[in-house]
Parts: structure tokens; sequence; C-alpha cells
């Protein structure tokens, strides 16, 4: 602290010792600035990652789906696939059996089995020996959509011009010697977006 | 001396550099999460795709089994302990044959942390007519009384079925109808398999016909493709006055007819093509085949005759070493009535004749013809593998396929990486090409569920723990060969014809009359 002499008075300086009050007030203003771009900006990614993420999570969910359908069909033989519903028509759950080997020069089949979706959540259900009391059930997947993309239920059109009218979010439709297996998933993510997803895939049969 | 300003800007740098390093910190720990996040969807994916990618590597695995069948080989490519590589990941197969010599082959693959294993059954076949077994092109009549059953000539001699065991189905079928008469004294008319009509046809069974097997109608025709005269030697007549005989060794005739007289025998020594315009057996005489070291084929272009004495012999009993191609191009009509005398050991492909089995001559292989009837009371004992025999290509139908459980074993270390495991060990992993296992031993054998199989491959791919009793063991089985003759692949060395002479009998041109007695063993 330097003494400085004025008209013969002593008085004490110390403005080294802090900020003033506008140094203050614009240092708060920057930093405010700051880190509300920071906020929007980390906000903004955190949104773009978690909608990227949740779509690619939708995306693996529904493959993994569709996987385990594909290779359940593909192990069944094509006429025990009931219902064999030919486009334009569909449904949405199939009974099947599937070849469990050969012995004796005969085919062995397994208990009858069904994929099918149930409306009511939206879930992909596998089921063996349905109705009976060794029934087995297990979800193979989720979010199914209450239809297919771009089709209005029950108005008797095919409006999203697939070949097949009034589509459930999970279809079964029969061509030749395969099975097409189209899935429409829906999901909301935690930011309040709407995802929905479509896949399609076609299954020959093996058996 | 330092100046007040100088003190106070001394003062300020701690807190500027505190806020820097708090900054960048704070950026350091979002960029970790975000890092960690994209990781763990990586990671996730990463292991969708490589699930992809084994269960497709098994496929190719199963392709590969199956060509290395259809070369030879015996469907084993690479073990668990020596893979071979193919793209990101390896892959090893198993291959064996039931007593059905169907083959079931396991393919097992490894793709980063993923596993995948698929199972096929296959038959593996020769293109061949001969495979349809008892088939007509027109109408089929099956007498009353009459008995058809099938076996394998592969597995031995013909053995009757035991009651309620059927191990061989036969196939009878048509392009028309089939009628399947029904009593015969007492006797019921039995067919052991599946009896296939035409397309919109139908099989009417009488009362007491039996038909244990499939009965549905054919989705198509099947068409009957004409015969194809090999190219032979010309030779001339061969002709066997009566009471004589006569000798043509291995090798490939060709000759206006072939005429056995009234209680003669002409013998013919496999492998042997013989292409005639007609062939003519008189009165109670005997054509003799030696199929032995190799198969005889025998082209008929216009006219057969047999009578109810004579005979068609063929001493090995195989019927795979006795084939009778009848082209009959220019017959206009009638019916070509096999009389036999005995047994006939062989196949018969006549698509343009309508071709009688008589009661009295029971026939061990297959008859395909543009007409087919069985006379009351035939018995007819349909050889499944009767298309071996003047075959072109092998060909394949897929029975049975489907993904099963990887073993624990193999499933159960998922941070074992297959790729980086053998590149860190120094081991070179061989290309699937090279991974093929040939046929070196056959073990036929009981496993512990009771199934029979039988390995084929060799002592260090065979797992001999699975093995209950061992029923037959061949080591060094002859390697299977592609022959000249109708390229037929067997498990019998043949010689080859080409480098057969042709050597008339006591320096005479032609199936002269010979004075040595021909030792039968028929």
């Amino acid at each position: 602290m330097k003494p400085v002499r004025r008209n013969g008075q002593t008085r004490t300086v110390t403005r080294e010792g802090g900020f003033t009050l506008l140094e203050l007030i614009i240092a708060a203003g920057i930093l405010a600035i700051i880190i509300v771009n920071m906020s929007m900006l980390l906000r903004a990614t955190s949104q773009t990652h978690d909608a990227s993420e949740d779509t690619q999570a939708l995306d693996l969910h529904a493959r993994q789906t569709l996987d385990r359908i594909v290779i359940a069909l593909q192990s069944a033989a094509k006429n025990s696939v009931i219902p064999a519903a030919e486009a334009p028509l569909y449904s949405s759950a199939v009974d099947y059996d599937v070849s469990l080997g050969v012995e004796d020069g005969e085919l062995v089949w397994g208990e009858p089995e069904r994929i099918g979706l149930q409306m009511d959540t939206g879930e992909v259900l596998w089921y063996r020996s349905l109705g009976t009391e060794e029934e087995r059930r297990v979800v193979w997947g989720r979010y199914v959509g209450p239809a297919m993309l771009g089709e209005s239920p029950q108005n008797g059109l095919d409006d999203n011009t697939n070949g097949i009218i009034d589509e459930l979010g999970l279809s079964f439709t029969v061509a030749g010697d395969s099975v097409i297996v189209r899935m429409t998933l829906e999901r909301t993510n935690s930011a309040g977006v709407a995802l929905v997803r479509e896949f399609e895939q076609v299954v020959a049969f093996r058996n | 001396m330092k100046t007040t300003h100088q003190r106070a800007h001394a003062s300020r740098r701690g807190s500027a550099l505190a806020l820097s390093l708090m900054i960048v910190t704070i950026v350091a720990l979002l960029s970790a999460m975000m890092l960690q996040l994209s990781s763990a969807h990586w990671r996730r994916e990463a292991g969708a795709v490589d699930q992809k990618r084994a269960f497709y590597i098994a496929e190719a695995g199963l392709s590969e089994a199956i060509y290395g069948l259809l070369q030879g080989n015996s469907g084993i490519v690479g073990t668990q302990e020596l893979p071979v590589r193919f793209g990101d990941g390896v892959f090893w197969t198993q291959a064996e044959s039931d007593a059905q010599d169907i083959v079931h082959i396991e393919s097992t693959a490894l793709c980063g942390q993923a596993r995948a294993k698929l199972a096929i059954a296959i038959e593996l076949y020769y293109d061949n007519a001969l495979n349809l077994g008892a088939f007509s092109g027109r109408n089929m009549t099956i007498g009353a009384g009459a008995y058809i059953d099938a076996y394998n000539s592969k597995n031995g001699p013909y053995s009757a079925p035991l009651p309620g065991a059927v191990l061989y189905r036969a196939t009878v079928g048509s392009n028309g109808d089939v009628s399947v008469g029904g009593l015969r004294g007492l006797v019921p008319t039995t067919i052991l398999g599946n009896v296939t009509p035409g397309p919109d046809k139908s099989v009417s069974v009488a009362l007491g016909g039996n038909v244990v097997g499939n009965t549905s109608p054919r989705a198509d025709s099947v068409e009957l493709p004409l015969i194809t005269i090999p190219a032979a030697s010309w030779f001339g007549p061969m002709t066997v006055s009566p009471a004589g005989t006569g000798l043509l060794p291995s090798g490939t005739y060709a000759g206006p007819n072939m005429t056995i007289g009234t209680n003669a025998t002409g013998t013919i020594v496999g492998p042997a093509i013989v292409v005639v315009d007609s062939l003519h057996l008189a009165g109670s005489a005997r054509l003799r085949v030696d199929s032995s070291v190799g198969p005889v084929e025998i082209y008929v272009r216009q006219a057969m005759t047999t009578t109810a004495l004579s005979s068609i012999v063929n001493v090995t009993g195989d019927p795979r070493g006795l084939s009778l191609w009848l082209d009959m191009s220019t017959r206009t009509g009638g019916v070509l009535s096999f009389a036999h005398q005995g047994a006939f050991h062989g196949s018969i492909y006549a698509p343009r004749a309508d071709v009688a089995i008589a009661a009295n001559a029971p026939v061990y292989g297959s008859v395909v013809a543009g007409g087919l009837t069985l006379a009351p009371g035939a018995q007819f004992h349909i050889d499944v593998s009767a298309g071996d025999l003047g075959s072109t290509d092998m060909s394949l139908s897929v029975l049975h396929w489907r993904p099963v459980a990887v073993p624990r074993e193999i499933a159960g270390d998922l941070r074992y990486e297959p790729l980086a495991d053998f590149a860190a060990r120094g081991v070179a992993l061989p290309a699937p090409g090279a991974g093929h296992v040939p046929i070196d031993m056959a073990v036929e054998y009981t496993r512990d569920d009771g199934e029979v199989r039988t390995f084929r491959g060799t002592e260090e791919t065979f797992d001999r723990s699975v093995v209950d009793a061992v029923i037959e063991e061949v080591v060094q089985p002859p390697v299977r060969t592609e022959n000249r003759v109708g390229q037929r692949r067997s498990w019998t060395d043949i010689d080859d014809p080409v480098t057969a002479k042709l050597k008339p009998v006591k320096g005479k041109r032609g199936m002269g009359p010979r004075d040595d007695d021909d030792d039968d063993d028929d």
C-alpha cells in the first residue's frame, strides 16, 4: 500500500486489491454468454446424439427381431405355414412346423410354433406348443406400431402402395417359396421425438 | 523493485489458469462420456454384425462341405483344432452318413466374439432316370399279388425287410394313373413305399392291395430323356450258336445284332459297352454278365426278344453292374415282354417301349419305361442305388436345414477371438479349398443314442468318443474314381475301359462257340 500525498493529506489507494463492479458485471455477462452458448451447444449435440442413438438402437432392435423371425421361418416347411396369405392379403401371425432332423430316412418335425403380433403391447411373440401345458412364450421384439408405415388401417386401401391392404405393424405375406416379413417400429425417445422405422425381409423356406 | 501493477498482475495469473483448467476438465469429461456412449453403442453394433457374419460363414462352410462331397472327399473341412479361415472368421465342418446314406453335415463358424452352427441333411444321387425306381411314362398296372420293396445294393445283397422296419422306401411312379391289384389267392399286393401318379392322376388300390406309403400325385410330369447311344468300336454280328458258348472281354463293341441260340451261353466281361440293333435270346439261352470288375451296359437300338426260359444272369448280383438301354427307335407299338427265367439283377431303361415284368422273373434293380406293367405275382426289389450306373453328374437334394445350438465349450468363452488367438500362436490357418479332408478310412458304428452312422475321413478327424460300438471299419478304402463307362462314381475301383483291349475269342471275329466250359457260379 502506497501513501499518496495530496494537499497535505495522506490517503491510502488500493486499486489492485479487487474488481470494480463494472468489471464483475462485464465478466459475469461474458461468462453467462459463454455458458449459455455452451449449454445450448451441448444440448443440441446431446439431442442429436440421443436421436441418432435411439434410431440406431431401434434399428438394431429391429434387425435382431427380424433375424430371429428369419431363422425360424427358414427352418420351417413351406407347406406347414398357416395361413399362407398371399398379397394383397397378409397375416400378422403365422403358425409353422420346424424340421428337427432326419431319422430313419424320414423328416422329424418339432412341436408347432407361432410368431405373432401382440397388438396391445406392440410385442412380437414367439410361441411353442401354443394352448398346451408345455406352452412356451418368448418376447422377440417390442415397439411394433399399430400399422405399417404410411398405412391407414381399416380403410380398405393400400395407402403405402406396397401391395398389401390395411396391414398391421407386423405382416407376413407368402410369395412362392418365400415369405415377405414387413415390420414397422415406433418409439418416442426421452426428448419426445417420435421415431418410426420400417423394415422388410424376404425369407426363403429351407425345408 | 516491483511496481504496484506488477504485483497486481502476478496475483491474477493463477485464477485464469484455474478457470482454464476447470473448463478443459469439463470438456474432457463430457468428451469421455460421449466416447463411452459411442463405444458401448459400437460394441453392440459390432456384436450384431459379427453374429450375422458368423451365420453366413457357417453357411459357406456347408457349401464347402457339399462341394467336397461332390468332389469325392469326406465333406469334412477343417477341424476345431485347425479350422479354415474365411472372411473375418473361421469355420470347420463335420460330415457323416446314416443307414439310409443320407449325409448329415454340421458347420461351426466363429467370427469375432460371435458363434454360429448350422446343420443340414442331404441326399446325394446321380442325375439318372434309373433313380426313378419303377416308373411308367404312361398308366401303370401292378398285378394282383405283386410285391414291391426297396433295398440298397451298396449295403450288400437284398434281404427282405423285417416286419415294421422299412429301411428304404420303394419309389413307384407314373405320369399317368396307377392301378394296384388286390388279392391273388391269399397273397395280397404289397408295395412298401410311395406310389406317385402323374399330375392330376390317381392311384387305385383294389381290395387286398396294400400301399405302405404316400400316394399323392406329383406336381409335374417326368420327362424321360431319349437314350444317347455311346460310340463303340465296330465289331460285327455277335452270335453264339445253339448249345455253344462265347465270350466278350472288357471293351466296347458295336454290331447289328447279338443272338444267343438255344441252350447257348454268351458271356460279357465288364467293364464293357455293347451297342446292337437287336438282341435275341432264343429258347433257354443265357446271357451271362460278369460285372465283378466293372459294369456292363447293353444298348439296343431297335428290338429285343427273350423267352420264358432264357435268362440274363448278372453273376455279381449287384444291379449296378448291368444296365439295358432299350432305345427301340423303330418300334411302333406292342409290348416288350421281359420274359425271363429266374432273377434279373440290373436296370432297364426303355423310354419308348412298354415293358411287362413277368411273374417268374423277380427284378432286383430299376425299370423305367414308356409303359410298365407288373404281371400278377411279380416281384420287384428296387435298388435305391441303381442310378449310380451310367450317370454323368451327381446332384443333391436338401432334406433338412436348421441352426443348432453352439456347444457350451465353444460358446462359453466369449472373450476368445479365433483369428487373434491363432495369429498370436503363429498358426497359419488354411483357406477353405485346402481344408478338405480326404477319405482314408470308413467306420460304420453305433452312436451312444443307438443311431448307426458311417464316418468317412481320416483317423485324425474321427471322434471315437462318440462311438458305442464299431460295426465295420475299413482302413484306406478305394478312393472314389471317375470312370469313362458312364462316368460311374463308385467305391469300387474299375479299370479304365479306354485302355482295355478288344480280345476276340480264339481269333474269331465275334462271339463264336467256345470249347472250354463256362464255370458258372450263379
